[in-house]
């Protein structure tokens, strides 16, 4: 007998009118005991998200949520507000993605995981502590009781993700329900929690996993639920999903993985990129280069003696986890940061040595794709405002913007439609494109691109990936590529640099790298980059 | 350590605001069409010419300006404000003795206000009904009726229609329900519209939702969580209004006949009594720069984010 009974789940928002209305789900059905692990796999808006939400009761006050739901032989769905509260925590426990705004961030740790334990009154007051500390020790959570009155900024990434864990373990649910656990985290970090939740499954909990990323559920996964459009397309053992794909779309999703096999094919459509207006042979001379650069933070060296030099047409990639040094040292790239010692060279000359007056007439030759174009972005702007922006920057006449403008969304692969929108009335990938735009506008020789594709989900991200390359291949750009992600890396550079607290500990072309690392901290990324089984039908 | 720094830095600023008030306030003084003396001795012809010399020398007044000033800003910092050219008495005194009254007002309206908003605040925050729209409209009443058209309405009910409060005048705490009910009404739709705003988006952040899968209900989320993220910025407001209430509720308590540092200000300004307004403006000053980094001080205490990083 499973311990959740998922039949023919429906989700369906209800708009102001009927056209607004959105089905978000429908027919979903699926079981789950104990012990094991379903994923559900799928985009944004494939409905993953609202399911993992109903299973809560928590889909929100304007969708109507049909067919059944019974935990351990109770039915959920007929369960009234009240009857709810009793369920939520105390039979299931919930952890989102990026404990920094999932937990409070005006609250103690400690407090925020005894929450659940207050709320149901499962222990007397005086033996809460005691098993708070009991919990974060068992997340992994090193010196626990000193942690207890630390706040969720106080602690990093991995260990605040450990501490909402710890806060949804604490009612001792027999489900828990991680809806994109890992997702704000670096890989290192990542393998440190996916194995954390194995543990969890290995204890007996039924673990409902939700993820955009096929290659992070692999190893975990007793059976994956691959969602389109709010419908599983097809659901089965990761083998039979992996080797075997018999839908498209999870065709689509598995070649949308970026990897060593990936490179110089389209992620998109697996065909073989081959340039087609080629600039011709790019003179390979070097066009940046960083020398013995350190650059000191309060005692810390967030950049420690490090050289580098990028070669005309090529994309280097900078891998390392978070605070591995690696946006400093694009910063001191950018020119946005000067080296305590050491230079940047641009073509030649003095770059980071230069006052700023000085740069400001050179600064379009190297452009930044950030992370995050939300928030690097006006939100008052429209697209068309956001590329005049740049058009007038960097001083052209005003009578070719009209054409300049249409000629730059074309090259990302937007229309005129666009010109009028604002970044919130756009998808991620459309924001990232339109990003790029804005950087095309500046003509640069080199893009900056600071972990570019970490905010969007798989398939987004594949867009995005294969428009840089064919960017790169047309405009012989030079791309300086910053990431945590080794697959992506791998499909995307040409030489890589690996960086471990602001020093390189090994540089080289992709393929020696990656295959032959002689670095320890190499290995033991390599080690913890989510990987699909042998034998993956590409 | 850091706090330290900070503390000293601040207090080295408020000095600065407080010396510029201190200036400005007496040059804009000194370029008013009036003479001291007149105003010392109203409009008597019977004054010589020797006693007018008298008077201008007991003040002061005979020195050149730049002395004058020098004078005025060493005496400030020893906290003699001077002496009052038409009461006789010391500015100091005149403000302590009318200050009480206006703290315990300033106090118990920003209080009243503070506890209605809170209340408001709770019962409606991330919801959308009925009791929403009826508050939200309430707030906007509160936020465009100036204060003293509220004190008059105050009044016209529950002293003439209902002889509950006695008109004017100071007569224990029974006088001081309306006016703070006035000063209250008025000051609560603002906090009230900022801290609904903010628990508006403290209850669409994630740690909402996780509060919630906790088992806790939508009216403990607010109340153990949103709250506290709600208050940061109504006590900016809160804090500002204080300080604003304390140098001058000058219209209520002029619509309620209440004696405090509203009146005395008044009074001055009316009089000429050059003395009486620079100590009233440095006053002002001197509580806004305390209020300011008091609230600094509590942000911390509220958000653990702004505390300096060990």
């Amino acid at each position: 007998m499973a311990l959740l009974e998922v039949r023919d789940l429906s989700i369906r928002f209800v708009g102001r009118s009927h056209e607004e209305d959105v089905q978000a789900v429908r027919g979903l059905s699926f079981s789950l005991a104990a012990g094991e692990c379903v994923a559900i796999v799928g985009e944004s808006g494939s409905g993953k998200s609202a399911t993992a939400r109903a299973l809560v009761g928590l889909a929100g006050d304007n969708a109507l949520v049909e067919g059944s739901v019974s935990l351990g032989g109770r039915e959920l769905l007929k369960l009234s507000q009240r009857d709810w509260l009793g369920v939520r925590g105390r039979n299931i426990g919930f952890v989102l993605q990026d404990a920094l705004v999932s937990l409070d961030p005006l609250r103690k740790i400690g407090r925020e995981v005894a929450e659940t334990i207050e709320r149901h009154r499962l222990l007397p007051r005086g033996e809460i502590k005691g098993r708070v500390v009991e919990l974060l020790t068992q997340v992994g959570i090193g010196d626990a009781q000193s942690r207890l009155d630390a706040y969720a900024h106080q602690l990093s990434g991995g260990l605040r993700q450990r501490a909402l864990i710890a806060s949804a373990l604490s009612g001792d649910p027999g489900l828990l329900i991680a809806d994109e656990p890992t997702t704000a985290l670096d890989v290192v970090v990542q393998a440190q929690i996916l194995k954390l939740l194995n543990g969890m499954k290995q204890a007996g909990k039924a673990l409902l996993l939700i993820s955009h990323d096929l290659a992070v559920v692999a190893e975990l996964a007793d059976r994956i639920i691959v969602m389109k459009d709010g419908v599983a397309v097809e659901s089965g053992t990761p083998t039979q999903i992996f080797a075997n794909p018999q839908n498209d779309y999870t065709r689509a999703l598995l070649a949308a993985i970026p990897s060593a096999r990936t490179r110089g094919l389209s992620l998109v459509t697996g065909s073989g990129g081959e340039a087609t207006e080629s600039v011709g042979i790019v003179p390979r001379l070097p066009v940046l280069e960083v020398g013995e650069a350190v650059r000191v933070f309060g005692k810390r060296a967030a950049v420690d003696d490090v050289s580098l030099t990028v070669v005309a047409g090529e994309t280097l990639g900078i891998v390392g986890a978070s605070g591995s040094g690696k946006t400093t040292l694009a910063r001191l790239i950018m020119g946005l940061e000067a080296p305590d010692s050491g230079s940047v060279t641009l073509k030649g000359a003095d770059w980071s040595a230069l006052h700023e007056r000085q740069r400001r007439p050179l600064r379009h030759l190297v452009q930044l794709v950030s992370q995050d174009p939300m928030s690097a972005f006006d939100p008052r702007f429209t697209v068309e405002r956001i590329l005049d922006e740049a058009l007038e920057a960097r001083e052209f006449d005003r009578s070719s913007w009209a054409e300049r403008r249409l000629a730059l969304l074309k090259s990302v692969g937007l229309s005129e439609a666009h010109l009028s929108r604002r970044p919130r009335q756009l998808s991620g990938g459309q924001r990232q494109r339109v990003a790029i735009a804005r950087a095309l506008a500046m003509e640069p020789e080199i893009l900056v691109c600071d972990e570019p594709v970490s905010a969007l989900d798989v398939s987004t991200q594949a867009q995005v990936l294969d428009l840089l390359l064919d960017l790169k291949r047309r405009l012989g750009l030079t791309i300086v590529f910053v990431s945590h992600d080794l697959g992506v890396v791998q499909h995307v550079s040409d030489r890589v640099v690996v960086m471990n607290e602001g020093r390189i500990v090994e540089e080289g072309a992709v393929e020696e790298v990656l295959a032959s690392p002689r670095h320890d901290y190499t290995r033991a990324l390599l080690a913890a980059q989510p990987r699909l089984p042998e034998g993956v039908a590409g | 350590m850091a706090l330290a720094k900070e503390l000293f830095t601040r207090l080295l600023a408020g000095a600065a605001v407080l010396w510029a008030a201190a200036s400005l306030a007496f040059i804009v003084l000194q370029l008013l069409p009036s003479d001291p003396v007149q105003v010392i001795y109203g409009a008597d012809s019977t004054v010589t010419p020797e006693m007018r010399d008298r008077i201008r020398a007991d003040f002061g007044l005979d020195q050149p300006l730049w002395q004058q000033y020098a004078g005025f800003v060493s005496r400030t910092v020893t906290g003699d404000l001077g002496t009052s050219y038409q009461q006789r008495r010391t500015v100091v005194s005149i403000i302590t003795s009318e200050l009480g009254s206006t703290i315990t007002l300033a106090s118990l309206a920003v209080l009243l206000a503070f506890s209605l908003a809170v209340l408001a605040t709770l019962a409606t925050a991330g919801r959308d009904n009925w009791l929403r729209r009826v508050i939200s409209s309430l707030e906007l009443v509160s936020v465009s009726t100036p204060a003293f058209w509220i004190g008059l309405l105050l009044l016209t009910f529950f002293s003439f229609q209902w002889p509950i409060f006695p008109v004017v005048g100071d007569q224990g705490w029974k006088s001081l329900v309306l006016p703070v009910a006035t000063l209250g009404i008025a000051l609560f739709g603002t906090l009230s519209q900022v801290m609904r705003n903010e628990m508006d988006q403290a209850l669409e952040q994630p740690f909402a939702l996780t509060a919630r899968t906790r088992g806790l209900s939508l009216w403990a989320v607010r109340w153990r969580h949103a709250l506290r993220h709600a208050l940061i910025p109504a006590l900016t407001i809160a804090a500002e209004t204080f300080g604003a209430l304390l140098a001058g509720a000058i219209i209520t308590e002029q619509v309620f006949g209440r004696p405090g540092l509203g009146r005395i200000t008044l009074q001055a300004v009316r009089n000429q009594d050059i003395p009486v307004v620079l100590g009233v403006v440095l006053f002002s000053a001197f509580v806004f720069v305390t209020i300011n980094i008091i609230v600094d001080l509590l942000y911390r205490v509220v958000d653990p984010r702004l505390r300096a990083r060990a």
